[in-house]
């Protein structure tokens, strides 16, 4: 039996990495990717040994042969921080996304399997993925993303849910996929509340067929204000050491020591963590470290682990320089107009090579949002080489997806009209708005690619007044039945001169009158 | 020769605005008095991007809901020259109801063709490319030739109005008595007439896609009110979004029966007032149904001329009128207080739309009143009362 289990070991394979890198304003990037990769025998019942069993029944069960999962909040500052990491493969737009690749007949089948898988993935990711179904559901083109294990035999369906809040109970789970969860290696660096206080923040969940075995692929990556992790949470008054105060005044002016150098280390970035590894694999810490900064008195730190995790000491000078790879395009989304009626959208697509690229750019839009694709308009310098557009059919969601010829930038302009909703189609918050899914815009130049996702948008809808449904009844139900009731009085009635009109006896009131007098 | 003149004037008016000013049925038809979803020129034109240029049905998506006829019209007619549809349909309905009004104890000519161009409800629709306003146009075809005893064209646009906006259904059965009295023939050759024309009519709408979506898109969607983005002058659209889903299919149904239960009643009380049963009906269509929009108000209120000396029976002239700049002032403050500078709600807009209704109701028992008094004795005895 251990044999058994330590040749199914044999042929599983799981890594860690941490990939740590200092940005200017003390700001802190992290990376934690764990991958494990097993062969899966195509003839069930298949033997799974690190490779979480829940999740790959799930997979089997949906004949869902890829999958994709982003969790995602906070923006990505690219000014200061330069392109994304790994090329914006791993990161998200806020809220959640998924993606998957289906074997099914039809679109009809595929929607049938994906509305099961992603309501197994809601509870599995404790995510409200289950709002996911096909009004929101998309089928970008193969050739914008392409199937990472080569199986083009499937359907590629996509959603995304801007508004979910992703938060520790989403990590949670995310933690529980690892062979040895968070009680051993470098994710028991992983905190809640570390992760979720950072200023952006991305998970990712990838799973697909690589060479002949299963592979997933779960990624964390951060950008922590190392200033935040200095300071309690609590406000409390700055020490006397550390303030410079002006002795000759007597009123107490006072202010910050400046420091010039910044030293911190794992703990003070992470908190306390476990020092043991994994041991069914390998853990491996890069840094990756601008002029100016050190690691252990080292300019340069990368090490395969063996036994425990050490402590890493970064320090700082204060003079780094950092010298951020800018990212090969920019896309800013916005929208333009004013009220709650009319409105319009403004892409600007920057392209940062010197020379023309070729991106598509897919943005789905929901129902209420009413898109006049007539009036989309393109200036700037480039061309839609390809487009693409569903409009939106019943309360399912439209899709745009557009193969553009950028040649320095960039200008897309269309026109909207924002719908009423029926009562209960308002969320508790109606005056809050409605999130707008980010954009996605792909760049492929060969085998290089990079993908970009624009920031949610908050779009104000008009609402109704939610007091008023009895009042709505009653009033236009009285104003309907006057119409009627005029008509029909007229209608129905003898005409006579006045002269021959029947005197009627008195009644009750005149009678009363007449004694009163 | 004075008619010439106002319709001429009315083309040169037309070619003028559209000149000076080329986008200004854009900014008009956001105007919700003026287009509803059902008749508004961007979703014509939305239809006709993705029919023209992405070769998707327009059927495919929410925003188009009209008759597969009218991509076909404006497919054929360059793009320059839509503008020159809705003036041309304009002056054809102007020109009919004219001729219509020659052959009957109407007001002159001129006037009702004036009333109709340039009375500021349908004038405005127009200009905001309302495609209602070629339906109307085939109503008003359907009378001028009622009026020259040429019953078959007049079916034939009858039925294309019907086919076009749904609507005009609901005055089939006043249409057909109307008809086979004007036209001396019997009400059965003029059903089977009417049938017909709206098989063709049906046929031709289904070859431009080759399928029937457009029966779901265009006649369902208007009779159960399916798309309730955006507010009108109606009761219908605050109703059933503050409605709860359950009641929907049942007040739906009551608001529709609502819509049919004056055909037989005005065709009994008045069988020698056709033409009233017939302009009556279209007031109050104009009114209750779904989506009412000005450009049928101004068709009414054009209609209530044909017909002499009721009108000049209509005792509450000032009442309307106050009631109609009441709410053609209030409606868009209100509706922009609400929807642009936030300072208002929904309620705002849907009081301007019950004061607009009341307004709507005295015209009607103004109007009902005096055909009455007009069938008992002319109007003579000014002291007629009911018991």
């Amino acid at each position: 039996m251990l044999v058994f289990i330590l040749f199914q070991l044999a042929c599983a394979l799981y890594a860690e990495n941490l990939d740590i890198k200092p940005l200017s304003n003390n700001e802190l990037f992290s990376t934690f990717n764990f991958t494990m990769q097993q062969a899966i025998s195509p003839i069930p019942p298949i033997e799974y040994s690190i490779f979480p069993r829940s999740l790959g029944e799930i997979l089997q069960s949906t004949m869902t042969s890829e999958l994709h999962i982003r969790f995602g909040h906070g923006v990505w500052d690219s000014d200061s921080w330069g392109a994304l990491p790994q090329n914006g493969l791993i990161t998200g737009g806020s809220g959640v996304e998924i993606w998957a690749f289906i074997s099914a007949a039809d679109q009809q089948h595929a929607l049938r399997q994906w509305n099961q898988l992603v309501n197994q993935l809601s509870g599995y990711f404790c995510a409200s993925m289950g709002f996911a179904d096909e009004t929101v559901v998309t089928f970008p083109s193969m050739q914008a993303m392409a199937p990472r294990g080569g199986n083009m035999n499937t359907i590629l369906m996509r959603a995304s849910l801007p508004a979910e809040p992703v938060c520790t109970e989403n990590l949670t789970p995310f933690l529980k996929l690892l062979p040895c969860r968070n009680k051993a290696g470098l994710s028991t660096m992983l905190s809640g509340n570390r992760v979720f206080a950072s200023k952006w923040q991305t998970m990712s969940v990838d799973v697909f067929p690589f060479e002949e075995e299963l592979r997933l692929e779960q990624i964390v990556s951060l950008v922590s204000d190392v200033k935040r992790n200095f300071t309690d949470p609590l406000p409390y008054p700055e020490l006397e050491t550390d303030l410079d105060c002006d002795s000759y005044r007597g009123d107490g002016a006072c202010f910050p020591v400046k420091k010039s150098e910044v030293a911190f280390n794992l703990t003070t970035i992470f908190g306390y963590f476990e020092r043991d590894l994994c041991i069914l694999g390998d853990a491996k810490i890069k840094v990756d470290l601008p002029v100016g900064w050190t690691v252990n008195n080292d300019t340069k730190y990368e090490s395969i682990l063996d036994e425990t995790i050490p402590e890493l000491e970064f320090v700082s000078n204060g003079k780094a320089s950092f010298d951020n790879l800018p990212p090969p395009f920019i896309v800013d989304r916005s929208f333009s107009g004013y009220g709650m009626q009319n409105g319009g959208v403004r892409v600007v697509i920057t392209n940062n090579r010197p020379y023309p690229i070729n991106v598509r750019y897919l943005e789905s839009w929901p129902h209420f949002v009413k898109l006049f694709m007539h009036t989309l308009s393109l200036g700037g310098n480039g061309t839609i080489v390809n487009k693409t557009y569903l409009p939106s059919l019943n309360k399912n969601s439209a899709f745009l997806e557009l193969e553009l010829e950028i040649v320095d930038s960039i200008v897309l302009e269309f026109e909207f009209e924002k719908s009423l909703l029926l009562l209960e189609e308002y969320p508790p918050d109606a005056n809050h708005g409605f999130e707008i899914s980010p954009a996605l815009t792909i760049l492929k130049d060969g085998d290089y690619v990079y993908e970009d996702r624009t920031p949610s948008m908050l779009l104000p809808l008009p609402v109704p007044d939610f007091s008023m449904p009895y009042n709505v009844v009653i009033l236009t139900s009285t104003v309907m039945g006057l119409a009627f009731g005029t008509i029909y009085n007229l209608l129905v009635r003898d005409v006579v001169p006045l002269s021959q009109v029947p005197v009627h006896s008195e009644n009750l009131l005149q009678k009363v009158l007449k004694k009163i007098k | 020769m004075r008619l010439l003149l106002i319709l001429l004037s009315y083309v040169g008016l037309r070619i003028c605005l559209h000149v000076l000013f080329p986008n200004l049925w854009v900014s008009l038809s956001s105007f919700v008095e003026l287009c509803t979803p059902i008749s508004s020129f961007r979703s014509t034109k939305e239809g006709l991007y993705l029919f023209n240029q992405l070769s998707v049905s327009p059927y495919k998506g929410n925003i188009f809901q009209q008759s597969p006829l009218m991509i076909a019209l404006f497919t054929i007619v360059p793009e320059q020259l839509h503008f020159l549809v809705f003036t041309f349909v304009d002056v054809f309905a102007a020109y009919n109801l004219a001729s219509f009004a020659s052959t009957n104890m109407s007001y002159s000519p001129s006037v009702v063709a004036a009333s109709y161009l340039f009375n500021p409800f349908s004038l405005l629709s127009s200009l905001a490319n309302s495609t209602n306003v070629i339906g109307n146009s085939c109503i008003c075809a359907s009378l001028g030739f009622l009026g020259k005893k040429k019953a078959a064209k007049s079916i034939f646009f009858f039925s294309l109005a019907c086919v076009l906006m749904v609507y005009p259904f609901y005055l089939s059965f006043n249409y057909i008595i109307l008809a086979a009295e004007w036209c001396n023939s019997r009400w059965y050759s003029v059903t089977f007439k009417f049938l017909f024309f709206i098989c063709c009519f049906f046929t031709l709408a289904f070859i431009p896609f080759q399928s029937w979506k457009f029966l779901n898109s265009q006649f369902v969607s208007a009779i159960v009110m399916r798309d309730l983005s955006r507010p009108n002058i109606g009761l219908w659209w605050y109703f059933f979004i503050e409605l709860f889903s359950e009641f929907r299919p049942f007040y739906t149904c009551v608001f529709q029966l609502y819509l049919v239960s004056l055909q037989v009643p005005l065709a009994i009380r008045f069988p020698k007032q056709k033409l009233f049963a017939f302009t009556l009906l279209v007031g109050f269509l104009a009114t209750f149904k779904p989506y009412p929009e000005l450009s049928d108000i101004g068709l009414y209120i054009t209609m209530l001329l044909l017909n002499k000396p009721v009108f000049d029976l209509m005792h509450h002239k000032v009442y309307e009128i106050l009631g109609f700049v009441y709410f053609a002032a209030l409606s868009p403050a209100f509706y922009y207080l609400w929807i642009s500078s936030g300072s208002g709600n929904a309620n705002f807009f849907y009081a301007i739309n019950l004061v607009y209704a009341a307004t709507m109701i005295v015209l009607f028992s103004d109007h009902t009143w005096a055909a009455i008094r007009y069938e008992y004795d002319g109007g003579k005895d000014k002291t007629v009362t009911q018991i």
